[in-house]
């Protein structure tokens, strides 16, 4: 499933980034956001997510979400 | 010895070459890319045996990946430049991702010094980090540093260390990350695995970091969709209140009584004797309209404080959050509201940070609206007449900043008719922690903006000044103009055709289209003018602050407008296309002619449409009758309506006759 | 014209020959902008 549809205070394993162009999928990989990695969603906020990755918080919007599949 | 400083957005970087260099700067610019680069040298008291040590500050990068403009400006600045040494500033709090972009440091081949930064934080936290295993790993230095202190912060540890590799001259071995011959994806994929066996042999962590903090709970309030708007508003609310109602009025009140001092003084000296002409020069156009513009520093300086602190704490990330949901409805995204904030200073900056919008049709459209949000040239206008006509109010400021921001969305929608919006967006920004805004830093940029507001006083306004005062001293025959015919003079006749123009807008006055048009200099240019034009010295007057305000206001009285045609020259002055240099960057970031012509274009015709509905609503509203000038003025405002709704029923049909393809 | 003119006309003369001085120097170096460094920040929202 993708990653907008799921709870908060949650962790997930990321299984693949689906259908976006490779300059963001490298971006994401250079903040640890690729297959096999621990993302964990904080909060939810509408339509942004805002997720933990890495000790770090970020705030991803609705399409982005639905890009990753955990 | 050059040494480079680089390392991850957020990490603190900026403070770190702050607390290393003092306060000396030099700007230059990069090769092939305008983005500032920052060379400074090591400031003396960490740099005891006056060794020449030159930090260069390059921007900030999660990754060396060179499908980013940005970031490979790392790997071109040490293939072309050689650096000696490489200080890369880790955030101690977040070693798991760090690394990623050290590990890539490391292997270019310059010996590397890590300064990991914040470690007052992760005392704070209870994390301990094994400095001496990690450099034992990374094969480099370890230097924790606390950027932010003043002392016992690892700095002159640092440098120390620094100058120690740069003349050693050996060659640091290289960690082994095992990528051997993988390449893309899969590399990366071992390098992470490389960064994540570091995190867990040096870092022991006792909080996990996943969890919901008191800060998380804090964002749910304010990055959230409907309250974040009106905290959002209270804050630019505060900002402009304490900048334009309360401190910054009193403050400039006190500069103005200097400058008056000054004249009065320079009148003295003159004495009697000097020739009309040549006092009125050097008395009236160069000290009154330099002084005119002086006296909204305070203002400025204020402004940009209470800016600084704003943008310290890191808020400003929780404000993209928020405007991103709405954003996307104009087919932009919450990125775009960065070069906004940044254009509430200097527009120049703000369309140079469009750099980041990967969509070509979102950065020109974020470009060509950013200069809609005032700038700080653009200030002592709103101040000016916020002062004048509406008793210093705060909502005056308020709301052109507002207006500015419905401007922007109304304008990126337009736009988006135009060319349709075949972007798939995907937003995603960093969260840094919230802290106490450095009242130092915020000193410091305020003090640094000080001195540049008074050098372009001093050079461009004075310049501009100087010529108003003569082209408006002279006519044609080059005699001097005489006291009942000033309509005569050089200046006068260049600027009272154009003034025709205006007359639907409520000033077309001669004065107001001659300082518009020098406004395209520096728009402080439109206080100087009308200053020189009007034979005002100050318009912050300490006793007759009482008096100024309000139409039976001395200053009023001299200009002949009444409140509504001030605001809609106000208007017409924040909504008109920005100051030449501001147009340049433009230019550079469009790319294309077509765009840049049809930005000043649309810019052109927002100014004065809005500048035109406002005075003849506004004179509707208060006289019950038009304003002069409404028909030339309506078949002017329809034909530019026309010509827009034109290009966006056509850009919808094309749109409409070409599916929009998905991208990847 | 007196004089005093003369002074006060030179001291102009070098006051606006200082200030195109500094803004032709400006222009080397390569400061884009007619003087509001207001980018003295490295911008932590670039990416």
């Amino acid at each position: 499933m993708s990653l907008s549809n799921g709870k908060i205070r949650t962790s997930y394993y990321i299984k693949t980034i689906d259908s976006i162009d490779d300059e963001m999928t490298d971006f994401l990989f250079s903040l640890g956001c690729y297959s096999g990695q621990k993302v964990t969603i904080i909060s939810k906020l509408a339509s942004n997510l805002i997720i933990s990755i890495k000790d770090a918080r970020y705030s991803i919007d609705e399409e982005l979400a639905q890009a990753i599949l955990v | 010895m050059r040494i480079a400083l680089t390392g991850n957005p957020n990490s603190g970087k900026t403070t770190l070459f702050n607390a290393i260099t003092g306060k000396i700067e030099h700007v230059g610019n990069w090769p092939g890319v305008t983005i500032e680069k920052k060379e400074s040298k090591v400031k003396q008291s960490l740099n005891k045996n006056k060794e020449d040590l030159i930090v260069v500050d390059l921007p900030g990068a999660y990754s060396m990946s060179p499908y980013t403009k940005e970031e490979s400006i790392t790997r071109d600045f040490v293939e072309e430049e050689h650096p000696d040494v490489i200080i890369n500033i880790v955030d101690s709090t977040n070693l798991s991702r760090s690394v990623f972009f050290t590990s890539q440091l490391l292997e270019l081949g310059i010996p590397v010094v890590i300064a990991l930064n914040k470690s007052d934080l992760t005392q704070k936290r209870k994390i301990k980090i094994d400095n001496e295993m990690l450099g034992q790993l990374l094969k480099c230095p370890v230097v924790s540093t606390v950027s932010t202190a003043a002392s016992n912060n690892g700095l002159s540890d640092l440098i120390l260390e620094v100058i120690r590799v740069g003349k050693s001259g050996e060659r640091q071995g290289l960690p082994q990350i095992g990528i051997g011959k993988l390449k893309n994806r899969k590399a990366d994929a071992k390098r992470y695995e490389f960064v994540n066996e570091i995190a867990e042999r040096v870092e022991k962590r006792i909080i996990d970091s996943a969890k919901q903090t008191r800060q998380d709970k804090a964002d749910r309030i304010i990055a959230h969709k409907w309250l974040g708007i009106p905290i959002f508003i209270m804050a630019i609310w505060l900002v402009f209140s304490i900048s334009q109602a309360w401190l910054g009025p009193w403050l400039a009140g006190i500069m103005g009584g200097w400058i008056d001092a000054f004249y009065n003084f320079i009148a003295g000296l003159l004495g009697p004797e000097v020739h009309p002409v040549v006092s009125n020069l050097l008395l009236d156009g160069i000290i009154g309209g330099v002084g005119a513009v002086l006296g909204f520093l305070p203002l400025i300086m204020l402004l940009f404080f209470c800016l600084a602190l704003l943008e310290d704490c890191g808020y400003m990330a929780r404000v993209a959050v928020v405007m991103d949901r709405y954003f996307k409805k104009v087919g932009l995204s919450g990125r775009s509201i960065i070069p906004m904030v940044i254009s509430t200073g200097c527009a120049i900056p703000g369309i140079m940070a469009c750099r980041t919008i990967k969509d070509e049709r979102q950065r020109r459209t974020t470009a060509m609206l950013t200069p809609f949000m005032p700038c700080g040239a653009k200030l002592p206008i709103i101040a000016l007449f916020a002062g004048l006509f509406f008793g210093d109010n705060g909502w005056v400021g308020t709301s052109m900043y507002f207006m500015g921001i419905i401007v922007i969305f109304l304008g990126a929608l337009i736009i988006r008719k135009m060319n349709g919006d075949k972007s798939k967006t995907h937003f995603i920004m960093e969260l840094p922690e919230y802290r106490i805004p450095s009242f130092k830093r915020a000193s410091l940029s305020m003090l640094n903006r000080a001195k540049s507001f008074i050098v372009k006083a001093g050079t461009i306004i004075l310049v501009c000044n100087a010529i108003v005062q003569l082209l408006q001293t002279f006519n044609w025959q080059l005699l001097v103009v005489a006291d009942s015919a000033p309509q005569t003079s050089i200046l006068a006749s260049m600027a009272t055709p154009l003034a025709v123009l205006f007359i639907p807008l409520g000033f077309g006055i001669w004065q107001f289209s001659a300082a518009a048009v020098t406004g395209f200099i520096a728009k402080e240019n439109v206080i100087g003018t009308l200053a020189v034009c009007f034979a005002i010295t100050n318009f912050i007057d300490v006793e007759e602050l009482v008096l100024i305000s309000g139409a039976a206001g001395e200053v009023s009285a001299v200009f002949g407008i009444g409140a509504v045609a001030a605001l809609s020259y106000l208007v017409f002055n924040l909504f008109t296309p920005p100051c030449f240099a501001a147009i340049g960057a433009m230019r550079s970031e469009m790319e294309s002619r077509k765009w840049f012509w049809g930005a000043i274009g649309f810019q052109l015709g927002m100014g004065y449409t809005l500048s035109f509905l406002v005075y003849q609503i506004g004179t509707v509203i208060t006289t019950g009758a038009l304003g002069g000038g409404f028909v030339g003025g309506l078949v002017a405002v329809v034909l530019m309506v026309g010509v827009v709704s034109y290009l966006m029923i056509r850009g919808s049909r094309k749109t409409a006759a070409n599916p929009v393809k998905q991208l990847g | 014209m007196s004089y005093i003119d003369y002074i006060v006309i030179g001291v102009i003369a070098a006051v606006v020959a200082l200030a195109i001085i500094k803004l032709v120097r400006n222009k080397r170096k390569g400061v884009k902008c007619t003087g509001c460094i207001g980018c003295e920040k490295d911008c932590n929202y670039l990416k």
